[in-house]
């Protein structure tokens, strides 16, 4: 007799902190800034030019997602594409372009699967007003989620 | 008869966590606080209260099987010792903190370092010091583990460790579903002197019965919910509660207003993976307190024991 147990439980979040970490691609630049005014106590500048990008490796268990992503909003800064394996997460991107501020979104659930993923941080194009493509990320968290 | 237990849960990675929040489950020597420094990365770090060679302490992670990059983020000071990083007693190399200017934002990353899946232990040791430096302190922020490659033989294993990623850290403000049960919710903004430099999980009714719920998925075992924000004279009492039971309360009164003291709930069992709704309720308050405040950061989960 052969008995099989198979477990398709999944774990918990995952939190891509460039604080605490160094992405696994760097296209252009990755500096860590440190602002007592900025929650976390700083974030990381992590684009200097439109394309820029940085990648984090991430291993996901198989299942549905919410992203969150958390970054300081400028007037020199350009809209933000999350891409996991190179689709985007946010279908406009996220324009980090304002004075001073932060931003948090939530992104629509998504399925993610078991493996692993390029997630993707890229500078794609800028508000018209904006004067560069400084993006300043402070935290990014997928949320595992019960269902869509 | 040939029984196969086969579990595809291995986990998630990067597992990226606060060192002081996390707290030191095993003292090798010396004391080690929790220091609060206003620009600096989260804000605080841990420290070694005593400064002498050979001060050390380890924390408990629970990981996937596979191969790990680990990441340590530190500062480098005048004061500062050599500190040696071991994982399950294996020396993955070791950290010159000395330098003449003090500096928050320095990283090192061990790689290749092959784990099973299950409970790790990672310590620090103080181990000496650059000729140049005036003492052995020893400073630390934050680690993170991020997953390189997943160990196949993991995957056939036993049940143990799949379901064990540990530590989960739980901002507020990064919670699903996060709903207000009573009270007032402050904004996310940035709290110079407060953990994670954040503003706290703040009620501003300060009522008894204010708190949020949330959800978390939770894997099974026992567990230490481990509490970062702001004690002080007129906090109340936080119950902490899973899908409705509570597991046990927060007593964040203190004579003295601090930042640097964590409460911890021990023993938290649970007993099967899934989901969870948590509660954080104010409930009462210490006789001596004047007020029913609840004002925290981040709430951390650190895993102790299989059940």
């Amino acid at each position: 007799m052969t008995t099989q147990i198979i477990s398709k439980r999944s774990a918990g979040n995952i939190i891509i902190s460039p604080l605490l970490q160094v992405p696994d691609v760097i296209s252009g630049v990755f500096t860590r800034v440190q602002n007592a005014s900025v929650g976390l106590g700083g974030y990381a500048k992590i684009t200097d030019n439109n394309g820029e990008y940085v990648t984090y490796n991430c291993y996901f268990s198989g299942g549905f997602y919410q992203c969150r992503v958390w970054a300081v909003k400028s007037t020199a800064s350009p809209i933000l594409d999350v891409r996991i394996n190179d689709v985007d997460v946010f279908s406009s991107g996220i324009d980090l372009y304002a004075t001073a501020n932060y931003l948090t979104v939530w992104s629509q659930n998504l399925y993610i699967a078991e493996g692993f993923s390029a997630v993707k941080f890229i500078a794609d194009g800028k508000n018209t007003s904006s004067s560069d493509y400084n993006a300043l990320l402070c935290l990014a968290q997928f949320n595992r989620r019960t269902s869509l | 008869m040939t029984t196969k237990i086969i579990c595809k849960n291995y986990g998630v990675s990067p597992r990226a966590y606060s060192i002081p929040h996390h707290g030191f489950d095993t003292i090798i020597q010396g004391a080690w606080e929790m220091i609060m420094q206003v620009g600096t990365i989260y804000n605080f770090y841990a420290r070694s209260t005593n400064h002498n060679d050979g001060d050390g302490f380890s924390q408990d992670i629970w990981l996937a099987g596979g191969t790990y990059t680990l990441e340590i983020i530190y500062v480098k000071a005048n004061n500062a010792g050599i500190i040696d990083v071991y994982v399950d007693n294996n020396l993955q190399g070791s950290i010159d903190e000395y330098a003449a200017a003090t500096s928050y934002d320095n990283s090192v990353q061990f790689t290749g370092i092959s784990l099973a899946a299950g409970k790790h232990v990672l310590k620090f040791v103080v181990n000496g010091k650059n000729a140049s430096s005036a003492n052995h302190y020893c400073y630390l922020t934050g680690a993170s583990w991020n997953i390189t490659s997943c160990a196949q033989a993991a995957r056939t294993s036993p049940l143990l460790g799949f379901d064990c990623v540990s530590p989960i850290t739980i901002l507020p403000f990064f919670t699903n579903d996060t709903t207000v049960v009573q009270g007032t919710i402050s904004p996310l903004i940035a709290g110079a002197g407060w953990p994670y430099n954040l503003r706290p999980m703040q009620s501003t009714t300060d009522a008894d019965g204010d708190g949020i719920s949330f959800e978390q998925y939770l894997p099974k075992g026992v567990w230490t919910a481990r509490l970062v924000g702001q004690i002080q004279a007129n906090a109340g009492k936080v119950d902490f509660a899973i899908d409705g039971t509570t597991k046990g309360t927060f007593d964040l009164y203190n004579a003295t207003t601090s930042y640097t003291t964590a409460r911890e709930i021990v023993s938290i069992s649970n007993t099967k993976n899934g989901f969870k709704t948590m509660t954080m309720i104010t409930n009462g308050k210490n006789a001596s307190s004047g007020g029913y405040t609840s004002e925290w950061v981040g709430l951390l989960l650190k895993k102790t024991a299989e059940v």
